[in-house]
């Protein structure tokens, strides 16, 4: 008797490897965790290089000439870059990265991830009102992918951990785990239940973590812990969620409208369109500076209440502009961190002139400031719930929290109301991508199986005799036949089963044996969940999905309450008929 | 845990390729948080090099007394160095000096959250609350400081905190707190004189003569030829009302310091009162009179000056007082005149204390200490 050799360690490395490539539970979890730290680690080294580039830039005590000069050589060679190297890398990166999870199967080259980091890196530190955490979704989503593809994963495995990576770049470009998980959730992906929960918690959650042992453990902000004074105060802060509605509205339609002009200029001004940004943000800083930049140290001083009426007023609007032109003319920079200036500006301003009218019975304009950077990001963002938790993670203050979610919903009605495309959408149309809304998810979940179904016909016996059981269904048009026992539904027949068991000769045989055959839709079982079967309340996505999987065009509906309960059963004629397509013999009717 | 929807797709890469791809990977998150971690702590340190540099640029506009430029500085310097005590303290206070005592509230209160034995915060934390005029509260924060912690060593602050104390609790007229301030100071056995000077004179503000004579007299035997501790004798003495004794220190004080403009006026306060003081061991009756007459004379024009003619009554009763210094009277009636003099003296003065404020004219000073003295 021979035995086998010892496997070498490598062998056993390779087998174990293999094992985990085809477990897929523990693929998830290992890419997750892998994911998390690799882009952690690539979103701290981009933070910490474009506040090293700034400071190269902008050295202290330089001349005020700089202001108008770097940035508008910055965008100048940022623009060069973008055009010519990096199209792929030019905005904020979510919409792009929709659009690479919805339309190229998550696919994101290598090519554009370094792209987006060098250019927004450079945008960014040259003082071009953008922010940073949209690069760095798109870069996370983008490292995702790539690494994803290098390890040889498949199609539908490297779609799904796209948005792994873009909640572990959030985490670690704003310090917020929960509100990176939501927002990759609500917004990359548009369904909260989506299926990839666990692997974006978890890389959500590494990501926070290596950023932590990096940087330490700092809020974005730090502001006093504020409260309510009075109960009139949610008057005030509803006023608020109005304002913040109102300017969200004016600052997206703005934004949109100037991107619209920009695209129709000719094809060979687009390396230099960013040069319009740069400029706009040069002059606006030379005489501001607050504008430049994302402006997070002046977002602080709003959120103290150190900065008067006038101050909070000017720079609202001023960085509504220069935001607004900056993305518009093409600069690589996101949205997220100027939507918090604005707001935070805006939310200080009514709060300085409650303060002003009413000063017993009002908090400081500085908790006015830190529930506008919640209301403004929920009517630009359009994420009202990833707004309130974000809010709450960055200034690790809870106190607030229910004017704010007040403010935030106001807002949000109100730019949904005034603004009905959202941003990200609006923006992929404007370069002539139609990602799914979530209107079209609405619309797919609403026509369920119960409004396609038709009644089950009188089921078969599993004692009826094969012979029988054929003479009686194979005239019918339905491809498989429900079998009830006692106890209720126990399987579907195939007719091909049944001709396939005559011509072997079973003829006399009952019905059941086919059953325990097995086969696309006839498999005997005693637990009926094991059944190919649908519910009534299931989208008929779910029905066709499960029909090419089992290569039936019937199947049964049954009870949630008791599966052995047979309400009716669903075909693809059916599901074509309720999708308002019509039958080909009616076609050929009309015809 | 959440799995992969990818029941019918199979990897496309060899195992080989996937492990190869698996090292690169672990090495490339070791690269980055070797180059991470360094970078962080470069960003650290020149972060905090820069804080220091806007910290030290703070204080020298402080220095120039630009504290809104200050300001700036040390909310920038904040920015960076978040939680760093000196610069937060130095913002406090450059808070406080602007005029923004409400700012400087808010960042001390944050700090005392974190640290509220702390005594410097509790200090600046006093001062703020004195310059919003809520002295029961700044009191409070003054013995925290008192008690509290001392980060950079007490050394020498201890006693000019209390001072700051004493100042304030003086300057409200609390004799007693005043007094429980002053005696565990005294209990310490200072050996510095200007101090010990200090000491004495507060004393006489709250209310214990007898302690501040005995603090002078201590000087006074080391150093005999000191006005300033004469003239202080002399204070206390007056104030226990012995205004002959007090007149004897002050006069020798001003003997030994003659250019002192300060001695020499309280010693022509003190002659004042002694012309004044009606219930002088020695007098004639006659002599009585005519101080109780004088006394109401002073105290019907002291009332007459500060309330003016408000209201009908107080006229009424300063002419009343005039006319009834102007009348003559026989000898057999002048205690009873003298006695009503001083009746009607008192009640102007009591007047004038419902009406005017705190004393304005040596005048009108000699004749508070001697309606005191006789209402004792």
């Amino acid at each position: 008797m021979t035995t086998d050799p010892p496997l070498s360690w490598t062998a056993k490395l390779l087998g174990a490897l293999e094992r985990l490539r085809r477990r897929e539970d523990q693929l998830a979890l290992a890419l997750s965790l892998v994911i998390g730290a690799l882009v952690g680690l690539v979103v701290v080294a981009f933070i910490l290089l474009t506040g090293r580039l700034a400071a190269q830039m902008y050295p202290a005590g330089g001349s005020g000439w700089r202001r108008i000069l770097v940035p508008t050589l910055g965008s100048l060679v940022t623009g060069y870059l973008l055009y010519r190297y990096f199209p792929l890398a030019r905005g904020s990166g979510i919409p792009q990265t929709k659009a690479a999870l919805f339309i190229h199967d998550g696919r994101i080259s290598l090519r554009t991830v370094l792209g987006k980091f060098f250019c927004s890196s450079a945008s960014l530190a040259s003082g071009i009102s953008l922010g940073r955490e949209g690069p760095a979704v798109h870069i996370g989503a983008g490292l995702a992918s790539v690494t994803c593809r290098r390890l040889g994963l498949s199609r539908e495995q490297v779609k799904w951990l796209v948005p792994v990576g873009s909640s572990a770049a959030l985490a670690a470009a704003f310090n917020t785990p929960i509100a990176a998980v939501l927002f990759s959730l609500e917004e990359i992906m548009g369904d909260l239940h989506a299926p990839v929960l666990g692997s974006v918690v978890l890389s959500s959650a590494t990501s926070w973590m290596v950023l932590h042992l990096v940087l330490g453990d700092e809020p974005l902000f730090h502001v006093g812990g504020y409260h309510l004074v009075n109960p009139a105060e949610f008057g005030i802060y509803a006023v608020l969620g109005v304002v913040g509605g109102l300017g969200s509205v004016g600052f997206v339609k703005l934004l949109l409208n100037l991107r619209r002009r920009f695209a129709r200029l000719p094809a060979w001004t687009r390396w230099f369109q960013p040069v319009a940004g740069g400029l706009t943000v040069g002059l606006l800083g030379f005489f501001v500076p607050q504008v430049m930049g994302v402006g997070y140290d002046y977002v602080e001083q709003a959120l103290s209440g150190d900065l008067v009426f006038r101050t909070v007023l000017l720079l609202a609007m001023l960085k509504i502009v220069a935001t607004a032109v900056c993305y518009a003319s093409g600069n690589a920079g996101g949205i997220f961190g100027p939507s918090l200036f604005i707001g935070a500006m805006m939310g200080a301003s009514v709060g300085s002139v409650a303060h002003l009218l009413w000063p017993d019975a009002t908090a400081g304009p500085g908790a006015y400031a830190l529930v506008g950077m919640g209301t403004a990001f929920a009517g630009i963002i359009r994420t009202p719930l990833t707004s309130v938790i974000m809010i709450f993670e960055v200034t690790r203050d809870y106190t607030i929290i229910v004017p704010l979610m007040i403010s935030n919903l106001i807002a949000f009605f109100i730019s949904q109301r005034l603004q009905r495309e959202p941003i990200y959408e609006a923006l992929a149309h404007q370069d002539g991508i139609h990602l799914p809304t979530g209107d079209d998810r609405v619309q797919q979940s609403r026509v369920q199986v119960a409004s396609a179904m038709r009644q089950a016909p009188d089921a078969l016996s599993p004692d009826t005799p094969i012979a029988a059981a054929w003479e009686r269904i194979h005239q019918s048009k339905l491809e498989a036949w429900p079998v009830t026992n006692a106890e209720g539904f126990c399987g579907m027949v195939r007719q091909d089963e049944l001709a396939e068991a005559v011509d072997r000769g079973w003829a006399d045989r009952a019905v059941s044996q086919v059953l325990a055959a097995g086969g696309g839709g006839g498999a005997r079982t005693a637990d009926v969940s094991d059944l190919p079967h649908l519910f009534p309340d299931h989208g008929l996505n779910t029905a066709l999905a499960l029909m090419g999987t089992t290569n039936c065009n019937v199947l049964p509906v049954v009870s949630r309450a008791d599966m052995r309960r047979l309400i009716g059963v669903v075909t693809l004629d059916d599901i074509l008929e309720a999708y308002g397509v019509s039958k080909p013999d009616t076609l050929e009717q009309e015809v | 845990m959440t799995t992969l929807r990818s029941a019918s797709d199979t990897p496309t890469a060899s195992a080989q390729s996937f492990l190869v791809t698996c090292v690169v990977i672990l090495v490339a998150i070791a690269a980055l948080f070797t180059f991470d971690t360094f970078l962080a702590r470069l960003d650290r340190a020149e972060g905090k090099a820069q804080a220091t540099h806007l910290f030290l640029e703070g204080e020298a506009l402080v220095r120039a007394n630009r504290n809104r430029e200050a300001i700036d500085r040390f909310r920038s310097a904040l920015f960076i160095s978040r939680g760093e005590r000196a610069y937060e303290l130095a913002l406090a206070r450059a808070l406080r000096a602007t005029g923004k005592p409400a700012d400087a509230e808010r960042v001390l209160a944050e700090m005392l959250q974190r640290d509220a034995t702390d005594a410097e915060t509790n200090l600046e934390m006093a001062r703020v609350l004195v310059q919003e005029e809520r002295t029961a509260e700044a009191s409070s924060f003054y013995h925290r400081a008192i008690y509290g912690q001392w980060k950079g060593g007490a050394a020498g602050r201890l006693t000019q905190v209390r001072f700051e104390l004493i100042d304030l609790l003086a300057k409200r007229g609390s004799t007693k707190e005043l007094l429980a301030e002053l005696l565990p100071i005294q209990a310490e056995g200072t050996t510095n004189l200007a101090v010990r000077k200090r000491l004495g004179s507060l004393f006489i503000v709250a209310g214990s003569p007898e302690r501040a004579a005995d603090i002078f007299r201590r000087i006074l035997r080391e150093r005999p030829e000191d006005p300033e501790a004469h003239a202080g004798l002399g204070e206390a003495a007056l104030t226990a009302g012995n205004y002959r004794t007090a007149q004897a220190d002050l006069l020798l004080a001003s003997k030994l310091d003659p250019e002192n403009e300060q001695i020499r006026r309280r010693l022509e306060l003190v002659n004042l009162v002694r012309a004044l003081d009606p219930i002088q061991r020695g007098l004639s009756p006659g002599e009585q009179l005519q101080r109780g007459r004088r006394l109401l004379e002073l105290a019907a024009s002291s009332v007459e000056r500060c309330a003016g003619s408000t209201a009908d009554s107080v006229k009424a009763q300063v002419d009343s007082a005039r006319a009834f210094v102007q009348r003559g009277v026989r000898r057999a009636r002048q205690e009873e005149v003298f006695d009503e003099s001083l009746d009607r003296a008192e009640r102007l003065w009591a007047l004038r204390g419902d009406r005017c404020g705190e004393t304005q004219t040596r005048d009108e000073e000699a004749v508070a200490r001697v309606l005191a003295k006789v209402a004792e």
